[in-house]
């Protein structure tokens, strides 16, 4: 069997290792400028999590660290803002979080990069489906659920349950490790 | 009287095939997908035929240079190999340079990987004739995608939400037609202009209309 295809796997080989070659040094080449672009669109997301004006400066806000993650706190009303990420349906999904000073209640919740299906589940990164979260609680959990009523109930979009319920279990995730985290020094600083 | 000399040689038969007897999206209904999901906004139509475009001619200038060399059981593995470095590529460029268009156009870009039109091409001429004319014949069927996704992106945004590169162009009394904005839009468009496509192509040449089907 060797004998014969040895021809046609060298060439795929070739070609494999060709494609490979030129793939890496455009990525090499553009993943400083992606990276930048990144960032950016973090920053901005972190300035419009606390409220603050887009094009502000980064000393509008404090850093500080709370477990392996940094948290951003807005100088003018002490809201704090994170990232947090998990795994979706089909891919990661990863964001900002920010908190009213009583570090219950959600400001906003912005979507930074998901790959949940377009339309469906996509709907998650939209504006529309986002507002919904302002003013819910953390206490005792944050549900999305069918038919959201308390405080801390949001509507789940519809066909997407598994995409709702991986987006819930990560914003849990993700609030209990910073309220596990938080200093203590901090939340009494905090009034 | 140069022009219609042009028309009969090859590579003039070549362009005439792909931009009007052949024209990917209308006569032989490829790449609708694409058709119908990024068409809503001029700026990305335009980013999304550069992008196919360029796919399409270094994919079947690669493929037509390497055609004797291809395996002929592997010849499918071999498109898609090249087809697919090519679109992460175009990808990685729109991240870098156009973030905006890119965060749009989303997995649409990807997607250029699975439209049938390059893989189309490269198996049924690239990988049968002489670069150059894999050259011509991937930019006029490239270029004949992209002027018809250019007329139904016109008139779904100038339709849809009253602008043209987003730049308003008509009176704001003029009521905006939301549903042209969205995907099920496109299809109304879409069946229009291959009516009035197919239409003109009958009158030009009644004979061929027929034995098309």
């Amino acid at each position: 069997m060797w004998k014969n295809n040895w021809p046609s796997l060298l060439f795929i080989f070739l070609l494999g290792s060709f494609c490979a070659l030129l793939l890496f040094f455009v990525q090499l080449k553009t993943q400083p400028l992606i990276q930048a672009h990144e960032d950016n669109a973090k920053k901005k997301a972190i300035l419009n999590a606390l409220n603050l004006p887009e094009n502000g400066t980064p000393d509008l806000y404090d850093e500080l660290p709370v477990g392996t993650i940094t948290c951003f706190r807005s100088k003018s009303d002490q809201a704090l803002a994170f990232s947090f990420s998990g795994s979706g349906l089909w891919g990661p999904i990863r964001g900002i979080l920010s908190l009213e000073p009583d570090l219950k209640t959600i400001r906003k919740i912005i979507v930074l990069k998901q790959e949940e299906t377009p339309g469906l589940g996509g709907r998650i990164g939209e504006n529309a489906y986002l507002t919904l979260f302002q003013g819910k609680l953390f206490e005792p959990e944050l549900k999305i659920i069918k038919k959201a009523r308390a405080a801390n109930e949001i509507e789940a979009l519809s066909g997407a349950t598994l995409t709702s319920n991986a987006f819930e279990t990560l914003l849990n995730k993700a609030y209990h490790f910073f309220r596990q985290n938080l200093p203590l020094k901090n939340q009494e600083k905090m009034p | 009287m140069k022009w219609k000399k042009i028309a009969y040689t090859r590579s003039g038969r070549i362009f005439i095939n792909g931009l009007w007897k052949d024209n990917p999206v209308t006569c032989m209904v490829l790449g609708i997908c694409s058709v119908l999901a990024i068409t809503n906004r001029l700026d990305n139509t335009l980013a999304m035929s550069a992008g196919v475009i360029f796919v399409m001619v270094t994919t079947s200038l690669l493929v037509s240079w390497l055609r004797s060399f291809i395996p002929v059981r592997l010849r499918i593995l071999t498109f898609m190999l090249i087809i697919s470095t090519f679109v992460i590529c175009v990808d990685l460029f729109l991240k870098a340079f156009f973030p905006e268009i890119s965060r749009t156009l989303g997995p649409y870009v990807g997607l250029i990987i699975t439209n049938c039109i390059i893989l189309g091409r490269a198996e049924s001429f690239a990988s049968k004739n002489k670069a150059l004319y894999a050259f011509l014949d991937a930019l006029a069927v490239g270029l004949g995608y992209a002027y018809i996704l250019i007329i139904i992106a016109l008139i779904r945004e100038l339709l849809a939400y009253g602008t043209i590169f987003n730049y308003p162009l008509l009176p704001s009394f003029f009521p905006k037609m939301d549903v042209l904005g969205m995907a099920p839009g496109a299809f109304f468009v879409l069946a229009i202009v291959l009516w009035i496509y197919r239409t003109l192509q009958a009158r030009k040449h009644p004979k061929k209309s027929s034995d098309q089907g």
